[in-house]
């Protein structure tokens, strides 16, 4: 059966069989503890305080003590295991439904929007989860306790059995009525809160358009009036279900009214103990409880399955074609493909497509053209399988395309659209999405050597390797290969130095470094733990001291007044534009602050402990070279380098005397110094040529030392630098460290013409007979489109089927046959020289040009 | 002409107050407030060249106005296969280029090189217009003193080229009717 058809109770007779029949089991035994104690109450007053019997007092006590422990404790498990079971259902029910909701055909989601389909998936049915555990065990479970507790009063006085009973029967005609209230009002919500949830994700996809219009008045307005009649939804929803939880109040507290009438008169005239009066009062309380629960429980259960139809309603729809085919392997096609008086229209009965008939060679290569409108990517969806020809026949190597399923295509046609997707993740996993999931289940993964092929044949590898040198390595990666890293910094250093050294300021641990902070000047290193971070330093003891000791606690404090003052004076009015920060070490959103600070201070250093770290903050990110909002004093550098020394000599006990070495190896003969290996992790590492700094990124790692102006650097490292490692050998770990760039949602991290290279590579990847290319290089440069192109006539003619609806005609001339498409027709075909000659339509196409 | 009266090239502009005393003494800001002076001050850059290094190339995206504090340049144009020299820079005399740039964007269609060790001050386009933003009040005035400049070194050029003109490139004035 189609998922959308099944009921709820598909599901919950269906599934978890086994845990739902335990489920059972555990209610029917806390039935028993759940009576019990209703009859110790009896005897207690009737036998123990009746009989003055303490012995008896203590002993109904105790096992009216255990026996509601027990009943406390099984009714614990039975909430877990309800739990348990409900969402084992909606684990395999939202599986399943994800399952059929991906192969909805793609007119189905030209329809719907996506915040529909979102929060029937994630949020309602969640609600449904919950009402799934207990749906068998909880009315069984209710009804027997009822009758139980029934039983047990009629055991007690069969009259004022019936009379307490004959209050019930009202509320089964007002409790449904007001339900199907409920129930309206419900479907209302979901309706309403799904157009919200479509609003949002609309303004949220089209922010860019919204901010540039500033339309927000706008959004707001279509926002409001859906908040609007969701407020007057719930209004009305709630007024209903507290309309219920009164009427079921009412009745419960008219019971004992007619118990203490009844049952009163029956016990002064000695027709009735009082014990049992006591033990019938906790009866009738008790047996209120499990129709309280069938009550609550009828409420969910006409919320849940409201629910669930609003949520199959939208899916009821078949996919088009099966997954798999049934009894074989999916076909490896030649790349042959016919139409035949093929023709699309859309529902309203527009024709998109009409009478399109034509034979296309394996291993041809075609391209579509024509006026916009006229049909050509219409043309390539129905090739893709990915639209249904309305009528005609489409055929690959002979095979009606309606009877293939989507592993057959998946595995011998790959599609570029124009505006490809790019899923979030790295560049790695979009490069790989295709291949991964190109049908059966048995794909390879590529090997390296082919995947940088296929990057360096769509142009992205100047692309990936920039990724790669801007990554922080994570900490095994970087381990393994430092050596490699510390190799292309000593080409930087070595052999590419003096072109370097105008751009990058070396870390030296002799000199100050203008273009470093002056945190970074004086503690000359990273700290692993953080404990040497830029921020933890004010508030670090050994810190504290060992500036102290070194007489540059009271600078750094004066210096940071004098920052702080001056950044105050000079912008405190221009408000908060990042622009005139370059120049400051305040952040913008802290300028306030520094602000009630410097009017605090009068000009004088402060005492109080948190002022003073503030200060020493400005002064510990102050970077002399940019930061021109304050001049560095000159009395400080040495001071700073001395300092410096004896930190990482005695603070952090690294090797100070073989980093100098290293230095001035490196400086006058290009090499670096092989040091000791040291076992331990370390938490310190000092900017020392030898250490790989495992905080910092791959450039800094071989720049290895501070960026003079910003961008040259890049620039040369990708220039004059990349021809030196590939040199040595050096590229292919950076590129496959770039592969691991995180490319943000929806790829919102890439530029358009990296999107589509990466679209192209991962297409180009799964290696199908037929490739589809929807003017698939049109974002591109025009020195990548060309690439492109060349890349497919030299590599893949003769090899591959190859479709591609293109927008320049001057491309056009490497095809081997040309479709002219206008108003849904082709009205042309032949070769580039054919189709000119003939000065037909495709002629007057290049003439517009 | 001159954008700077004072032609002490020692001073000191690795600081804000360096640049201050030498941003204020110039024509441009004769009417400028001290407060959005030090703004100048704080987001002028001090740039520095050897003799023989390129200081802008033409064709590249012009982004900042420079004034040459000591040293000097020369201002060149490729025409045609050939580099023309149109003028040089020094502190004395026209000590500025580039102040286009402040108004609008383009590549510079000359290129500038150092002939000397050269020192020079630079205010980005993008410095300038944030600091317009700020005080749109100054923005017309200041429109008004760089383009009078412009016409300053505009007028320069040209005469030298007459000074210069081969009689064969003279053409008449047509006469008056």
């Amino acid at each position: 059966m189609r998922i959308t058809r099944r009921s709820l109770f598909y599901w919950i007779t269906r599934r978890q069989r086994l845990l739902q029949f335990l489920l059972l089991l555990i209610i029917i035994a806390s039935l028993f503890f759940r009576v019990f104690p209703l009859e110790m109450q009896k005897r207690i007053v009737n036998e123990a305080i009746h009989l003055r019997d303490e012995q008896l007092l203590f002993l109904y006590c105790g096992l009216y003590v255990g026996a509601v422990t027990i009943a406390s404790l099984l009714k614990y498990i039975i909430n877990i295991i309800q739990t348990v079971i409900g969402q084992r259902i909606l684990v395999e029910m939202r599986n399943e439904l994800y399952h059929h909701v991906l192969q909805l055909p793609l007119q189905f989601y030209r329809k719907m929007q996506p915040g529909t389909v979102i929060s029937a998936m994630t949020g309602e049915l969640n609600a449904i989860g919950f009402f799934l555990g207990g749906a068998l065990a909880i009315p069984i479970t209710s009804v027997l306790t009822f009758l139980v507790f029934l039983g047990y009063m009629f055991s007690l006085s069969p009259l004022l059995a019936m009379l307490s009973m004959s209050i019930y029967p009202f509320e089964l005609i007002v409790i449904p009525l007001l339900q199907r209230r409920y129930n309206r009002l419900n479907k209302k919500r979901i309706r309403n809160t799904r157009a919200m949830g479509n609003i949002v994700n609309e303004a949220i996809s089209g922010i860019h358009e919204v901010h540039s219009n500033s339309s927000y008045p706008l959004e707001e307005k279509r926002m409001s009036s859906y908040v609007d009649a969701l407020y007057r939804i719930l209004k009305k929803l709630f007024i209903v279900k507290y309309g219920m939880k009164f009427a079921n109040n009412m009745f419960q507290s008219f019971g004992p009214f007619i118990l203490f009438i009844v049952g009163g008169y029956l016990a002064i005239n000695g027709q009735f103990t009082l014990g049992a009066l006591v033990a019938f009062l906790s009866a009738y309380e008790k047996v209120y409880d499990p129709w309280k629960e069938m009550l609550e429980y009828y409420q969910s259960y006409q919320d849940a399955s409201v629910r669930y139809k609003q949520i199959m309603k939208i899916f009821d729809l078949d996919p088009e074609h099966v997954q798999f085919p049934e009894g074989r392997e999916p076909y490896i096609l030649k790349g042959g493909i016919e139409l035949k008086e093929a023709g699309f229209a859309v529902a309203s009965g527009v024709k998109l497509l009409d009478d399109i008939t034509f034979r296309i060679k394996p291993h041809e290569q075609v391209a579509l053209v024509g006026f916009s409108g006229s049909g050509k990517s219409t043309l390539a969806l129905l090739i893709a399988q990915l639209y249904d020809a309305t009528w005609g026949s489409v055929l690959l190597d002979g095979k009606e395309i309606s009877t293939l399923s989507k592993a057959d295509i998946s595995r011998n046609i790959t599609m570029i659209a124009q505006h490809p997707f790019i899923f979030t993740g790295t560049i790695r996993e979009n490069l790989l999405y295709a291949v991964q999931s190109s049908g059966g289940g048995q794909e390879e993964i590529p090997d390296q050597k082919t995947l940088f092929q296929i990057i360096r044949d769509v142009g992205l590898e100047e692309d990936i390797l920039r990724f790669g040198f801007n990554m922080v390595l994570p900490h095994e990666r970087a381990v393994s290969l430092k050596q490699k890293f510390l190799e292309m910094r000593q080409i930087v250093h070595g052999e590419l130095g003096d072109q370097f050294a105008k751009i990058v300021e070396f870390y030296d641990p002799h000199y100050f470094i203008r273009h470093c902070s002056l945190r970074d000047n004086i503690i000359f290193g990273e700290s692993m733990t953080g404990e040497y971070d830029t921020a933890n330093l004010p508030k670090n003891p050994v810190f504290r001291k060992f500036i102290q000791q070194h007489e540059l606690e009271d600078d750094l404090l004066k210096l940071g007044l004098t920052i702080a003052e001056q950044t105050v004076s000079l912008l405190k009015d221009i408000g908060d534009d990042e622009f005139f920060f370059r120049g400051s070490p305040m952040e913008p959103d802290e300028l306030e602050d520094y602000t009630r600070l410097v009017d605090k201070l009068a000009g004088r250093l402060p005492q109080d402990a948190e002022k003073r770290n503030k200060l020493l903050l400005l002064a510990l990110r102050f970077v002399p070279a940019f930061h021109s909002i304050s001049d560095m004093p000159q009395a400080m550098v040495k001071k700073i380098v001395d300092a410096r020394h004896y930190f990482l000599e005695k603070i952090i006990g690294a090797d100070i005397v073989a980093c100098f070495e290293s230095v001035s190896h490196l400086k006058n003969n290009g090499v670096l110094l092989s040091l000791p290996s040291y076992k331990e992790e370390k938490t310190f590492i000092p900017f020392c040529p030898t250490e790989y700094l495992f905080k910092h990124t791959l450039k800094d790692n071989i720049l290895f030392g501070a960026t003079i102006k910003e961008g040259q650097e890049a620039e040369r490292l990708q220039g004059i630098a990349m021809e030196a490692f590939k040199r040595a050998g050096l590229l292919d770990e950076i590129l496959d460290i770039g592969l691991d760039f995180e490319v943000g949602s929806k790829g919102d991290r890439l530029s358009g013409g990296q999107k589509q290279k990466v679209a192209i590579a991962r297409s180009l990847l799964k290696d199908t007979p037929i490739l589809i290319m929807d003017e698939a290089t049109a974002s591109l440069d025009n020195n990548s489109q060309a690439g492109i192109h060349e890349l497919l006539e030299k590599k893949y003619k003769g090899v591959k089927t190859i479709i591609a609806v293109i927008h320049r005609l001057d491309m056009a001339s490497s095809y081997d046959r040309i479709f002219v498409l206008k108003a849904g027709s082709i009205v042309e075909q032949g070769t580039y020289d054919e189709l000119i000659a003939s000065k037909g339509a495709f002629y007057e196409l290049v003439q517009k040009h | 002409m001159n954008l700077s009266k004072n032609t002490d090239n020692q001073q000191d502009l690795d600081t804000m107050e360096g640049k201050l005393a030498f941003l204020r003494q110039l024509p441009l800001f004769k009417d400028t407030p001290l407060e959005t002076i030090r703004l100048y001050a704080y987001l002028s850059k001090k740039e520095h060249y050897y003799a023989d290094e390129p200081i802008v190339l033409q064709g590249e995206p012009a982004d900042r106005l420079c004034l040459v504090i000591s040293g000097r340049v020369a201002i060149c144009e490729e025409h045609k296969g050939r580099d023309f020299l149109l003028q040089i820079i020094s502190p004395e005399g026209f000590n500025y280029f580039g102040e286009l740039t402040l108004l609008a964007e383009f590549d510079w269609f000359f290129s500038v090189r150092a002939l000397t060790d050269v020192t020079m001050l630079s205010i980005s386009r993008e410095a300038f217009k944030k600091i317009m933003e700020k005080f749109p009040e100054h923005f017309a005035r200041t429109v008004s003193y760089i383009v009078k400049r412009r016409i300053e070194r505009f007028v320069d050029q040209t005469d030298y080229l007459l000074d210069n003109l081969k009689e064969d490139a003279w053409r008449a004035c047509p006469e008056r009717k």
